[in-house]
């Protein structure tokens, strides 16, 4: 269920005590509450670059979905059909198990398949850097080689994120291909009182302390709040705000 | 017997290798379990094959190949010469006195139940290139088809092995080849063919050789790539005898 400015704004009102001389305007609200909100997509990012947090918490985070990608072995991460853009990828699945078996559309465009229900994980693709790419192709001892792409038993996969796609390696067998997409959706920040965020609503008070935080920069001493904030920050992703 | 797969997922595991950020993949680790199979299994081998063993034990790693083609270059020139000659099948283990290629028989299929098998009649003895003209020259070991002889040698990258003696006629013979096994081609889903008492040795061997991986070439890495703590030791490999297998050589024993 996702949390609305107002849940925020309650919390943030009480703490502030601002309620009858409005000292924060609601602009002044909405930029805290989405500093908050690109706080907490970017602590995700960087607790998925560093591998340290829990597969837990991250579970009201994530999403599967199954892309079919174009003839070159890359999926178009934020396809219109979604609904919604990509913040980060969590995880590639290639040969997923799928609830039921769909055809390939044959295009020279990736596509997001609604139709195509993850069902269970297919082969594990490592996340390889755009430097590593070249270095894989030729080397048999590396995910995503080409030199034991066509053995079906010894084929490893890999993938690289580039130009809002994920890639899929060894090129040879990516083409018009089935991979399930495990990924954080990006929350779009609130523009009007009535805006919500996708965030689960375990994440209010912590939304609010960060909100908080930030609209009582002004103040120099950031308010008694402030230290919460980090210890917040610091405690559910291993980072800290200062 | 456990998998080329069960022994990796072992390795693995046991190194911290099951993230995604891991020093080494399944097919590296791979490499490395058939790197150490083959050195086990060679060390077996000789002793199965050597001069104090009649060879039985050695019998169920064996593999035959009928009907290896026999090729034969007519026209010569400098780099071809006219011989016959079939292209070994697999990669052989290096075994003192060629003992790697276990027998060259001529392939006849259709010989009837009551006769010995073309696996039981003419033999091929193996000498080498540098010896020929001796054995030519000797009424009594000439090459002839009903005693052939056979050579290793490398000829535009195949390894090769000449037939000498035989009846131009035959174009596929029998082989038995003690097989060392090939990175590419190994199914790791397949069992491995070590003597089960082995394993622990194998385990070992690939152990170290994975565990090595991570103190070179920068030994304050950690697996995940990141660095080790300022001043943190790095482990060492505990010494070990010189009865290792991994220290063990593959000549036969005396």
């Amino acid at each position: 269920m996702p949390i609305s400015y107002a849940q925020v704004d309650t919390i943030l009102s009480d703490r502030l005590e601002d309620e009858l001389s409005q000292r924060y305007s609601v602009e002044n609200r909405l930029a805290a509450i989405n500093s908050g909100i690109g706080r907490a997509q970017f602590a995700l990012g960087y607790m998925l670059a560093n591998r340290k947090g829990s597969e837990e918490a991250l579970k009201d985070f994530t999403k599967i979905g199954v892309w079919q990608t174009d003839p070159f072995g890359s999926a178009l991460l934020d396809d219109p059909l979604l609904g919604y853009t990509i913040a980060n990828v969590v995880g590639l699945y290639a040969e997923p198990e799928l609830q039921a078996a769909v055809p390939v559309i044959p295009g020279p465009s990736s596509q997001y398949r609604s139709d195509a229900l993850w069902a269970g994980a297919g082969k594990p693709v490592r996340r390889v850097t755009l430097e590593q790419v070249g270095v894989i192709r030729d080397n048999a001892m590396m995910p995503g080689n080409e030199v034991l792409a066509s053995n079906a038993s010894r084929r490893e996969w890999a993938y690289y994120l580039n130009n809002g796609r994920a890639w899929l390696l060894p090129k040879s067998q990516a083409g018009s291909a089935f991979v399930a997409i495990a990924h954080i959706e990006k929350f779009a920040p609130m523009t009007t009182v009535n805006d919500t965020v996708n965030l689960p609503e375990f994440m209010l008070e912590t939304l609010a302390s960060w909100a908080y935080s930030y609209i009582t920069w002004k103040q120099g001493d950031r308010g008694p709040m402030g230290t919460l904030a980090m210890q917040d920050a610091n405690e559910l992703f291993g980072f800290t705000t200062t | 017997m456990p998998t080329y797969n069960e022994i990796i997922s072992d390795i693995a595991v046991a190194l911290g290798f099951t993230h995604d950020d891991s020093l080494l993949g399944r097919n590296a680790l791979g490499a490395i379990v058939i790197n150490a199979e083959n050195k086990l299994s060679g060390q077996d081998l000789a002793n199965d094959l050597g001069p104090a063993s009649s060879g039985v034990a050695a019998q169920d790693r064996l593999t035959t190949f009928p009907a290896v083609p026999v090729i034969y270059t007519e026209n010569t020139n400098d780099v071809e010469w006219a011989h016959h000659y079939v292209i070994l099948p697999a990669t052989v283990h290096d075994i003192a006195n060629g003992a790697g290629i276990g027998f060259v028989r001529y392939h006849r299929p259709s010989i009837p139940v009551n006769c010995p098998p073309s696996v039981a009649r003419a033999t091929f003895t193996q000498t080498s290139l540098g010896s020929l003209s001796a054995l030519y020259d000797h009424p009594m070991q000439r090459p002839s088809p009903s005693q052939p002889y056979f050579c290793r040698a490398l000829d535009n990258g195949q390894e090769r092995i000449y037939i000498f003696g035989m009846d131009p006629q035959v174009s596929k013979l029998l082989l038995g080849l003690y097989v060392a096994n090939s990175y590419l081609t190994v199914d790791f889903n397949s069992e491995i063919r070590l003597p089960p008492a082995r394993i622990f040795d194998l385990k070992r061997l690939a152990m170290q050789m994975s565990f090595w991986s991570m103190t070179i070439p920068q030994e304050r890495l950690k697996n995940d790539g990141r660095d080790m703590e300022p001043g943190q030791q790095v482990n060492a490999p505990p010494i070990i005898s010189v009865n290792d297998p991994a220290m063990v050589s593959n000549i036969p024993q005396q």
